[in-house]
């Protein structure tokens, strides 16, 4: 009888590790290289607070958050970070934004003095890179206005962001609008003539740049639990990231994740407020995010990027963040 | 593993291209390159819009050093699309080219102007697709990116879709079996090429050039390099196939040039056997004819002689003499020419240097009575020969020397010299004579060729002494210098009995 008992004993105990390892989710997560993109789902990873939730994250890294929608949209990723220029397209209803990452001052217009720039008006008639459909456009498009200036009135170079690093620092173009931490590393390699002519910052009378973690209709549908407990743990996460005690341990996360040095890392600790849990769900609840989203909306449709407006709540899912901090 | 298989299809048409150079190996090399184009450049568009794990960096790039210096290579988005543009449009192309080559179902005339037919909707298409006229060209009109994107990818499947079925239509008609074993080969590698383009031949350029605008976001054309059918087993597939079929193809092609290359130096020496007995036939033609002529004088002469009333039959005495010794001359020619191209058996048997000096010595003495000749040889020498072979080359080398010098006045002896060195037994035969120019030494042994009277000389002599040398397992070298005359050096491999 005892060795009966036993038998089942263990083969329960068997069943029960088996249904904890079928419950435990696994997820590919789109993020991009650099600090404001990673500071929360490295932290994530690396607390322990997704496997918490019975997620099993598995970061793939891209280029900007146009493509990771398409990465969404292909089946290959399940949750994704885009930066403040691919917002468009979940106003344009092509994602939902079940979070917000960040307050960002990442993207800046360089330029190079030995090119004659020191003025926004000196851009008229320069080569300038930038990538379209992202934020380095936005940032671009703002600067050109403060002179007066169209995206017709520059030589306009259409590259994506590696490129505009290598044309930068090579002097094959004039100036460029990027962001961080490229806009490091472009000004890192000749600081004597390369400077920022501005940042996000400058223009925070006409716009704000959230960065926010998405994700598609379909699969919210399908998956809104999944959802729930990722914001959870991102919620976990961004609370050991928000303090500044913690800015050197994440840093080191986002350097191994990235493959940089630890300095480059640290250097993009400085690119925005990092925000607790309790700043989102009180901002979520009393309409400061959604006040946040509408600015640049509002931004998109003067640019031209949106042609109508939309309801904010009709691509920010504000009751998960209000859920996930309960 | 991506970065590999280019290379492998750069290096393949290197190979093909140094061991041939026919219409089919440039329309393979265009094919190949094309496609190598094609990849890379989505490879370096990979690696700049990211999207995929560790173990498919390595499967594509091999190492993180090689896509980070893909990645920062610097291009516009324009540049990018447009040489991807060029790659996708060219494939198919090439490949139509190449199936038309191989179809022997179509006529050549039929051919002539399908080839210039095909090339052009991808010359429309690169024409389109250059990014200022794209730009132009979509917007035209909302639908029309969307129109242009399934008309292209809609003919390059049509491309592809024929000319594979006119080349597995063509290796199923091909019956004999070498032939039918050759297009095999070639068809695995150009279907696997088909593959490896297939992976990204919904690439559309109007990714690349508008990704980020809303007119291609719009249409939800998304990133077909993202699809999740293109994983890593995937890849590990179609790269295994690539390399296994273009080494099958390329092995198939480099063995087929080869065999061109054996068949064309055959024809060569058949050739020139050709030239020789032609040029053989030639001289004997004409130096029998000579003396035939002569023969017929002689003939007519006597003719006239014994017309007369009264023949002066001493003068008919003296020509029938002549024609007699003209027919022991033709006899004698022709069977010293018998003797120069029946070389077929040697039987090497030990004989004394002694008694195949002698025997060349005298067959020289009967035709030049008057030839002085020293012979410098230790006695009881012994050497492997066949005897009547050797004398024969001896005589002819001795023949040589003493007619190289028969215009000096006082001829001086010809050396005949037997002497041992190192490993050989050398038998040398040293004339004075005013030696051979650079010219005359390039054409020395050939068969046919003398620089003396063709009448008498068929130039055979040298041609066949050095067979007979090469028949004893010896080497015939020349040396002349100033002062020292000319010797010709037959070396023979020492025999020793044990």
């Amino acid at each position: 009888m005892k060795k009966l008992l036993t038998l089942v004993l263990a083969v329960a105990m068997l069943l029960s590790i088996g249904a904890v390892s079928a419950s435990a989710e696994d997820l590919n997560i789109a993020y991009m290289p650099n600090y404001a993109s990673l500071w929360s789902v490295v932290t994530g990873i690396q607390m322990g607070y997704f496997e918490e939730e019975g997620l099993n994250v598995k970061l793939v890294e891209f280029a900007d958050g146009p493509t990771i929608i398409a990465a969404m949209e292909s089946g290959s990723i399940d949750m994704g970070y885009i930066g403040p220029g691919a917002h468009k397209l979940c106003i344009n209803g092509r994602a939902k934004i079940f979070m917000l990452s960040q307050i960002g001052n990442a993207d800046a217009v360089l330029a190079r003095k030995s090119r004659g720039i020191e003025t926004y008006a000196d851009l008229k008639g320069k080569k300038v890179g930038y990538s379209s459909g992202t934020s380095s456009e936005m940032i671009l498009q703002y600067a050109l206005e403060e002179a007066g200036l169209t995206m017709n009135d520059i030589q306009a170079y259409e590259m994506e962001v590696s490129s505009l690093v290598s044309a930068m620092v090579s002097g094959s173009i004039d100036a460029c609008a990027a962001w961080s931490p490229s806009t490091a590393t472009i000004i890192a390699s000749d600081p004597d003539d390369i400077f920022s002519m501005c940042s996000n910052v400058t223009f925070a009378d006409r716009s704000v740049s959230p960065a926010s973690w998405i994700v598609l209709s379909g699969y919210y549908g399908d998956h809104q639990e999944i959802v729930l407990r990722f914001a959870r743990a991102l919620y976990k996460a961004m609370d050991y990231g928000s303090d500044p005690a913690n800015f050197e341990q994440v840093a080191k996360w986002v350097a191994a994740q990235c493959g940089v040095d630890y300095e480059i890392a640290a250097a993009q600790t400085g690119d925005a407020a990092w925000p607790s849990s309790a700043e989102i769900i009180a901002g979520a609840q009393d309409g400061t995010i959604e006040g946040y989203y509408k600015v640049q909306q509002d931004a998109f449709i003067a640019s031209g990027a949106v042609e109508k407006e939309v309801p904010v709540a009709d691509y920010v899912l504000f009751d998960i963040m209000i859920e996930a901090g309960k | 593993m991506g970065v590999l298989v280019i290379a492998l299809l750069i290096l393949s048409v290197i190979i093909l291209l140094i061991s041939r150079r026919d219409k089919e190996t440039f329309l393979i090399t265009f094919l190949a390159v094309s496609l190598a184009e094609f990849w890379l450049t989505m490879l370096i568009y990979i690696s700049k819009k990211g999207g995929f794990g560790t173990g498919l960096q390595a499967l594509l790039f091999g190492t993180r050093q090689i896509r980070l210096y893909l990645q920062y290579l610097i291009f516009t988005l324009g540049q990018l699309g447009y040489i991807l543009a060029v790659g996708r449009y060219l494939f198919p192309l090439f490949l139509m080219w190449l199936a038309l080559y191989y179809s022997k179902r179509i006529p050549q005339r039929g051919k002539r102007w399908l080839y210039p037919l095909a090339a052009i909707i991808p010359g429309a298409a690169l024409i389109i697709y250059y990014p200022r006229i794209f730009e132009r060209t979509i917007s035209l009109s909302t639908g029309m990116i969307q129109l242009l994107v399934r008309c292209t990818l809609g003919w390059i499947i049509a491309y592809l879709v024929i000319a594979l079925a006119l080349l597995i239509l063509e290796v199923r008609e091909t019956s004999m079996r070498f032939y039918r074993r050759q297009m095999i080969g070639r068809l695995m590698m150009i279907v696997s090429f088909v593959i490896l383009y297939g992976l990204y031949c919904p690439q559309d350029p109007a990714q690349v050039y508008l990704f980020y605008r809303n007119e291609y976001m719009g249409a939800q054309q998304g990133l077909w390099y993202l699809n999740p059918a293109l994983n890593q087993r995937t890849y590990i597939l179609v790269f295994v196939l690539v390399i296994v079929c273009t080494g099958v193809g390329v092995y198939h092609m480099f063995r087929c040039a080869w065999e061109s290359i054996s068949e064309g130096q055959k024809e060569n020496t058949i050739r020139r056997k050709f030239d020789a007995a032609s040029k053989g036939a030639s001289v004997f033609v004409h130096s029998v004819k000579n003396q035939l002529l002569a023969n017929r004088v002689l003939l007519k002469r006597m003719d006239a002689e014994l017309l007369r009333k009264e023949p002066n039959l001493e003068a008919v005495r003296e020509h029938s003499q002549q024609l007699r010794k003209s027919n022991d001359f033709m006899i004698e020619r022709m069977e010293e020419l018998y003797r120069s191209i029946r070389t077929n058996s040697i039987v090497l048997v030990e004989e004394n240097t002694d008694s195949v000096l002698d025997l060349a010595i005298e067959r020289m003495k009967r035709k030049y009575p008057d030839a002085a000749i020293t012979c410098d040889a230790p006695e009881h020498m012994t050497i492997l020969c066949d005897k009547t072979h050797l004398a024969e080359a001896l005589y002819n080398l001795l023949v040589n020397g003493w007619e190289a010098q028969s215009g000096m006045e006082q001829p001086e002896p010809l050396l005949l010299r037997v002497r041992r060195e190192r490993l050989w037994t050398v038998i040398s035969v040293t004339d004075h004579g005013k030696g051979l120019s650079r010219e005359q030494r390039k054409h020395l042994y050939e068969p046919f060729w003398s620089s003396k009277n063709t009448n008498y000389n068929w130039g055979m002599g040298l041609y066949y002494v050095r067979q007979i040398v090469k028949s004893h397992l010896g080497l015939l070298r020349l040396e002349q210098a100033p002062g020292q005359g000319t010797s010709f050096i037959v070396q023979l491999p020492n025999f020793q009995r044990k």
